[in-house]
C-alpha cells in the first residue's frame, strides 16, 4: 500500500506541529518532512495546504529578510492553529490506538 | 509577526524582479504556472494570489541554490497544484470586480461617442447601445480570460474546449454587432450640449486612467 493515502489525512497535522515548534518558510517546511522521512511531500501537496491553512486561520504568514538569499515568507501558527493542533492530536493517537489494537488482534 | 498590507502591485513588481534570477526551465515552469493562476484570477483577489506566488518563488530560488529544480520542488502536476491553491483564494471584492467592468465599459464606450459623434452643436447618445456594448465586451473578456487560462497545462489533444470557447466568443461578437445594428426600435436617446458631453467623456477618461493606475 503507497503512503500517500494515509499521508493525506495527517499531513495537516504534521505541518501545524512542525510550525508549532518555530515560524518556518514553505521550503524550510519540505526539509523538516523530509527529514522525518516524509519523502513523497512536494511544494504541489504543501503551497494548497498552506494556502488552505491560512484561509482558515490556521496560519498567518510574513516575509522577513534572510541573510543569505532573497527575503522569505515565513508561517506562524495561530491560537486557531493551536487549538487545531490539539484536535488533531488527540484524535491521532485516539485513532492510532484503535488501528493498533485491531492489527494486534487480527494478524500475527 | 504582523504582517504590513502589501498591494497586489508591489508583489507583482517583486515576482518579474525575481523570476529574472531563475534558469531557463525554471522560469518556465513557474510562468507557466504564474499565468495559469493569474489568468484564472479574474474573479479572486489578485493581492493573496500574488502573496502565495511570492513565498513559492522565494521558496524556488532558495532551492536552486542547492540545485533543486521547479520540478523537484513543486512536482510534475502543477496544474493539479494550481487548481488546489485556487480553491483557497478569497473570491474577489465587489469594488475591485466594479473597477475591471467600468474598466472594459468605459473603453468601449469612448470608442463609440467618438466615433459615433464628430465634433459638431449637440450629440446624441443611444444609451441602450452603451449599455449593450459594455455587457458584451465585459463578456468578450471574460470569455478570452477563459480561453486563456485553457492553453496552460492543455494537451495538444484536447483543444475542443478551446475550440467551443472560440465558437462562443465570435458568438457574442456577432450577436453585439447585430444587437448595436438592428435594435432600432429600443434606442433610447438622450441629446445634450457638445460641452456636457466632451466633459462626460473627459471625466470617464480620467477615471480610467485612475483605475488603470491601481
Amino acid at each position: 500500500m503507497k503512503q500517500a493515502p494515509l499521508l493525506k489525512g495527517a499531513l495537516e497535522g504534521c505541518v501545524l506541529a512542525i510550525i508549532s515548534e518555530q515560524d518556518f518558510y514553505g521550503y524550510q517546511l519540505i526539509q523538516q518532512l523530509h527529514q522525518s522521512d516524509l519523502k513523497s511531500i512536494n511544494g504541489g501537496t504543501l503551497y494548497p495546504l498552506l494556502a488552505k491553512l491560512e484561509k482558515n486561520g490556521a496560519l498567518t504568514s510574513y516575509i522577513a529578510p534572510s541573510p543569505d538569499g532573497p527575503d522569505r515568507k515565513y508561517f506562524h501558527l495561530t491560537p486557531t492553529g493551536f487549538e487545531q493542533l490539539t484536535d488533531f492530536k488527540k484524535h491521532w493517537f485516539d485513532f492510532s490506538k484503535q488501528t493498533t489494537e485491531i492489527l494486534r488482534r487480527f494478524t500475527k | 509577526m504582523k504582517q504590513p498590507r502589501y498591494s497586489a502591485k508591489w508583489y507583482r513588481e517583486r515576482l518579474n524582479r525575481l523570476e529574472k534570477q531563475l534558469n531557463s526551465a525554471d522560469y518556465q515552469y513557474f510562468d507557466e504556472l504564474r499565468g495559469c493562476l493569474s489568468f484564472a484570477g479574474l474573479n479572486y483577489d489578485e493581492t493573496r494570489l500574488n502573496q502565495i506566488l511570492f513565498g513559492m518563488l522565494q521558496d524556488l530560488i532558495d532551492a536552486n541554490q542547492q540545485e533543486i529544480s521547479a520540478v523537484n520542488l513543486f512536482g510534475k502536476q502543477p496544474k493539479q497544484m494550481a487548481d488546489e491553491i485556487l480553491i483557497t483564494l478569497p473570491p474577489i471584492k465587489w469594488f475591485e470586480r466594479f473597477k475591471l467592468y467600468f474598466l472594459v465599459a468605459g473603453i468601449t464606450w469612448i470608442i463609440q461617442f467618438f466615433r459615433e459623434n464628430p465634433v459638431k452643436g449637440t450629440i446624441t447618445l443611444n444609451l441602450l447601445q452603451y449599455l449593450l456594448l459594455a455587457f458584451f465586451f465585459n463578456l468578450f473578456v471574460v470569455i478570452i480570460f477563459k480561453l486563456i487560462k485553457n492553453q496552460f497545462y492543455q494537451p495538444k489533444s484536447s483543444h475542443w474546449i478551446n475550440i467551443v470557447l472560440l465558437g462562443l466568443l465570435f458568438a457574442t461578437l456577432g450577436s453585439s454587432f447585430y444587437l448595436l445594428g438592428n435594435l432600432k426600435f429600443l434606442q433610447l436617446n438622450v441629446t445634450l450640449p457638445f460641452m456636457i458631453s466632451l466633459g462626460l467623456t473627459i471625466m470617464i477618461m480620467i477615471s480610467l486612467i485612475a483605475i488603470a493606475e491601481t
